[in-house]
């Protein structure tokens, strides 16, 4: 996303307060360059899903609403994320909206990925165009209303960007959910949506998946020692 | 006849490594990459560092409370103290005097602390639903912990 063109214009004070004001902005900056795989292996191991917690020799413990506002200053009170996945239809029409895609780019994007996916290279790309575009006009007179249309697509393609590769990472890393982009449409609410328990409900799922993997595939091993 | 007692810890032995292995390659079919973020083994690494004494850097406290700025960037990358044998060691004989149960108490000037942590039942994000249940984890927000419920009856299913 940051490259020799785009950075001068992504440090510009427009992009800075429009990213701050959805309270998500944070997100580019939390995170670890390193990941101890061996010390989140021994809390794993102790997950239990019903619980929804760490079973330790003391008693149990769990990540909760309020280590997501202290550690990830997200906001916990206010909307629920709710989404159902949406057809390919809806995505392109969600694209050409507002990330201001063009009919047959959109349609692009949607052959190119499994569902309605948006390719990060495909993101970049019009993050970049948009970006350039708003640069040209807002030199102009008279543009004002265009160069605000451009930066507020330009913003909503970052935030689906940047949404999917922190909070909502699929595993093959590649591409995002275009149905976040819903939560994007009007970007003075962004931050009524409660993304922290959106990241929580994430956390906790991913940890059901790797206790519940990780349980089947023990017993499997179990079969194979007893023959 | 074969004696019994070193057949069962050979089995365990075995269990144990079949065990570790399978962990390893749950976590190693996410596929790493720098130039993604998976934010949930970052918070999780964070939480466990500010909820256990003797893991993880001992500065993890600096520069929170003059700014606002979220905690987890603070954190310098670090290699583990343990190797992974001795972390599950650790974990396993930790007790209260291990656990820094309210790490947060102090920094709620800065982040106030929101009723609705305290809210126990089903989270939903999206289509999918899973328990919340803080009310087993009372003493992490400075409460007494009681005898816990079923959590089936703290969540019923849907």
């Amino acid at each position: 996303m940051h490259d020799d063109d785009t950075r001068p214009i992504m440090a510009s004070k427009w992009w800075h307060d429009g990213l701050s004001a959805t309270g998500l902005s944070w997100l580019q900056d939390t995170s670890y360059s390193q990941i101890d795989h061996d010390l989140l292996f021994a809390f794993v191991e102790r997950w239990h899903e019903e619980t929804s917690s760490f079973h330790l020799s003391f008693g149990e413990m769990t990540v909760t609403l309020d280590d997501m506002s202290c550690l990830l200053h997200l906001p916990i009170d206010g909307m629920l994320l709710s989404h159902e996945t949406i057809s390919r239809n809806d995505m392109v029409d969600m694209m050409m909206r507002y990330l201001g895609s063009s009919a047959g780019d959109a349609l692009g994007g949607v052959t190119e990925t499994r569902g309605a996916h948006a390719r990060f290279n495909y993101l970049k790309k019009i993050l970049k165009e948009r970006l350039q575009l708003q640069l040209v006009l807002d030199n102009k007179c008279g543009m004002e209303e265009d160069v605000q249309r451009l930066r507020d697509q330009a913003l909503c393609i970052y935030l689906l960007y940047l949404v999917g590769i922190t909070l909502f990472t699929d595993k093959s890393a590649n591409y995002v959910d275009v149905v976040y982009m819903r939560y994007f449409r009007d970007l003075d609410i962004v931050f009524d949506f409660s993304w922290g328990v959106a990241c929580l409900s994430y956390l906790y799922r991913e940890l059901n998946h790797v206790a519940h993997w990780s349980c089947s595939q023990l017993s499997e091993y179990l079969s194979l020692l007893h023959v | 006849m074969l004696p019994i007692g070193p057949v069962v810890s050979c089995q365990n032995t075995c269990l144990c490594c079949m065990y570790k292995l399978t962990i390893m390659f749950v976590f190693s079919s996410v596929s790493f990459d720098c130039s993604y973020i998976y934010m949930w083994l970052s918070l999780l690494q964070a939480w466990i560092y500010q909820h256990f004494r003797g893991i993880g850097s001992n500065n993890v406290w600096g520069g929170y409370r003059d700014d606002m700025h979220a905690r987890v960037m603070f954190f310098a990358p670090r290699i583990g103290l343990f190797t992974p044998d001795s972390y599950r060691g650790h974990v396993d004989v930790l007790d209260l005097s291990g656990v820094v149960m309210a790490p947060h108490e102090e920094h709620h000037e800065a982040c106030p602390f929101k009723r609705v942590s305290l809210y126990s039942r089903w989270l939903r994000y999206g289509n999918h639903m899973v328990r919340y249940l803080p009310e087993r984890v009372l003493r992490q927000f400075g409460y007494v912990q009681t005898v816990l419920r079923h959590s089936c009856e703290s969540a019923p299913p849907q």
